[in-house]
């Protein structure tokens, strides 16, 4: 979350698996590998401002952690958005090797 | 298995079986239930019986499994699957969820679910399920 704030793209690519597999939103097309994490976080970053990730509940079990939090931001038509949302995050060797968040798709520019 | 787990579990087995009360049975009197985060939450008892009874009018669910949990102190996270069937389409859904609980002396306090509405409810629109057949 730290590096994601301080939009430290080399740091926030280290946290993942080569073969991440990255469900940005759970109902669209997963992002398979770090080389797609890469290309959806630039993009994220160029069209998305005012961003604010918040954790409000998380528990961990194993090598899974599952969050609760919400996350807001400004989209590129200016709009401000704001997705509470669950994220589940499965870790191997320390890496993150596959991420999946739930929430109600509400920004039309956001695919 | 944690004590939070085996009371959620206590609950999916009542709802399998349709016993209303058995599922109502595992919840506190000031149940607060999220069943979407953009909606209005069903509050206390009666509102859950109301609620059950329009999900069930609405929809078959059939294959209720949780795929991952975790607990930390009172709330408990699941994440899992189900196949919603609409009664008024016979359109058959999968629908992947997360879902957050809250417990207090052994009893849910708030529930509180995570799923696109979209995901659930396109393909039982009328136009989705022409184009899929």
């Amino acid at each position: 979350m730290a590096v994601s704030k301080a939009r430290d793209k080399a740091a926030f690519l280290a946290f993942f698996d080569p073969a991440i597999e990255y469900h940005y939103h759970v109902g669209s097309r997963p992002l398979i590998g770090v080389e797609w994490v890469d290309r959806f976080i630039t993009k994220y970053w160029r069209d998305h401002s005012q961003t604010e990730w918040v954790l409000v509940n998380w528990a961990e079990n194993g090598d899974v952690i599952l969050t609760e939090g919400r996350e807001d931001y400004v989209n590129a038509a200016g709009v401000s958005i704001s997705h509470p949302y669950m994220g589940v995050i499965e870790f191997r060797e320390g890496k993150i090797i596959a991420w999946r968040d739930y929430f109600q798709m509400q920004d039309p520019a956001a695919h | 298995m944690g004590r939070n787990l085996q009371v959620v579990e206590t609950l999916m087995a009542a709802w399998k079986r349709r016993d209303v009360e058995g599922f109502i049975a595992t919840l506190s009197d000031d149940i607060e239930y999220h069943w979407h985060p953009t909606k209005r939450p069903a509050v206390g008892k009666d509102k859950m019986r109301k609620f059950l009874s329009n999900y069930e009018e609405g929809f078959d669910q059939q294959e209720w499994t949780i795929l991952h949990s975790a607990e930390a102190g009172d709330v408990l996270f699941v994440e899992g699957k189900e196949v919603l069937v609409d009664r008024s389409t016979g359109a058959r859904m999968d629908n992947p969820f997360v879902q957050v609980f809250e417990l207090r002396d052994g009893l849910i306090t708030r529930m509180r679910d995570y799923y696109d509405t979209a995901q659930v409810h396109a393909p039982a629109k009328p136009d989705a399920a022409k184009a899929s057949a």
